[in-house]
């Protein structure tokens, strides 16, 4: 009868203390697809769900997708630090498109930002986890990026994660949710905000063969969140 | 490289076809499909390439069964442009070669699944898709193409930015260029 009690007292204390399964999502909890910060260029607001399989890429929740340069702490984001409250709050923000110099056949202006970012949790760097978003092929281990190449031949990269604290290597196969590394903020000789950059590569059919491009990751991600958390 | 505009028109025949100016977008018409694989071609290429890289019938043997399950045509670099150890791992519709150099990684990536939707015929008059596009990241740069029907993306990462390598399209069109068709399913 104790254990009995100890076991519902522990299922309790899980439910209110973990994010993922204590907290109910806001039905506003991310602007629709292509909605921008203001000022940071013009977004992609195709809600297409390109991946509807894939899994959240952070091992549990909350988490924040929004700009890393728009907000506090970015270049174009006015007073305040990375870590200001109000980067750690919903509504997600779609930066598929903010503006870059990248080439972006898929974003509105033809130039843009290749994925989106996301903060976990909270402003600390190599405590939460990023996982597998689909079962696949650990493909490539960078400097600060690793690439996950899914069963369906869609490529999915990891940037900015701690490369020294990873459990993956290269060429390993790894099942959908296995960890791969602790969201940091590696970005080569200086350090980034503390976020997930996070993209998907797809192959479309197009009229002469075959076309490979970054795609819109927002509305797969808003959809693979409510997957995670719940309604 | 097709054109922002073709792309745009694609996007916007798309769009328009599977109703997507509401939310009631429905997600089964974005039909994942493979490609069909132009064989011929990849066989009469594959011809000789043993003699044009001495490292290949090595290579061929270590992953001779990885080989005969990839459903497409397995390129490989030329040991001329990448000297160092090539691995792979195949997943059947697509596969991985890697190859380490010095401070800096290269990965090829093949692939047949595509995306589409069911009435891409509307696809089929907007775009050019089979060319060449190189495309800079934070950490290198990737070249994308396609050959044989198949899709393929050279990746290379730097561990130094700067690498000029990583910056310059140079050298992954090198390596581009002098890619060997290993075999494939259709190609024992």
């Amino acid at each position: 009868m104790k254990s009995k009690f100890a076991s519902v007292v522990s299922f309790l204390l899980a439910v209110t203390v973990s994010p993922a399964l204590g907290a109910s999502l806001p039905p506003d909890f991310a602007a629709p697809s292509g909605e921008l910060e203001p000022g940071s260029g013009s977004g992609q607001r195709d809600p297409t769900v390109f991946f509807p399989d894939m899994r959240f890429p952070l091992e549990e929740g909350p988490a924040y997708a929004n700009s890393q340069v728009y907000r506090p702490g970015g270049n174009h984001g006015g007073s305040g630090t990375q870590c200001d409250k109000v980067n750690y709050k919903y509504p997600w923000r779609d930066n598929f498109c903010e503006t870059r110099g990248w080439n972006m056949p898929l974003c509105p202006t033809g130039r843009g930002h290749q994925g989106q970012d996301i903060r976990p949790a909270s402003c600390e760097k190599d405590r939460y986890w990023t996982v597998a978003v689909d079962n696949g092929i650990i493909a490539s281990v960078g400097k600060y990026s690793v690439s996950l190449q899914a069963t369906d031949g869609t490529i999915y990269r990891y940037l900015h994660l701690n490369m020294d604290r990873l459990v993956v290597k290269s060429l390993a196969s790894v099942k959908k949710g296995e960890r791969i590394g602790l969201v940091s903020d590696w970005f080569g000789k200086t350090p980034t905000t503390i976020h997930l950059h996070f993209d998907a590569k797809a192959t479309f059919v197009l009229s002469d063969g075959p076309f490979t491009a970054y795609a819109p990751i927002y509305t797969s991600l808003v959809n693979s969140y409510k997957n995670l958390i719940g309604p | 490289m097709p054109t922002f505009g073709s792309l745009k028109l694609c996007c916007v025949a798309v769009v328009s076809l599977m109703g997507l100016g509401s939310s009631a977008y429905s997600q089964d018409k974005l039909l994942r499909r493979e490609l069909s694989v132009e064989w011929t071609q990849a066989k009469a290429d594959s011809a000789g390439a043993e003699e044009r890289d001495e490292n290949l019938a090595g290579f061929k043997k270590r992953y001779a069964g990885e080989i005969a399950a990839t459903r497409l045509p397995v390129l490989v670099p030329n040991s001329a442009a990448v000297n160092s150890e090539l691995r792979l791992a195949s997943q059947g519709s697509n596969y991985v070669v890697e190859s380490k150099l010095e401070a800096a990684v290269l990965t090829l990536f093949g692939n047949i699944t595509a995306l589409g939707s069911s009435e891409n015929q509307i696809m089929s008059n907007a775009a050019s898709g089979c060319k060449d596009r190189f495309e800079p990241a934070d950490d290198g740069m990737d070249l994308n193409f396609c050959k044989y029907n198949a899709a393929y993306v050279l990746r290379l990462t730097c561990d130094d930015i700067e690498d000029s390598r990583c910056r310059k399209e140079d050298f992954l069109n090198r390596v581009k260029q002098g890619l060997l068709v290993a075999g494939g399913e259709k190609l024992q």
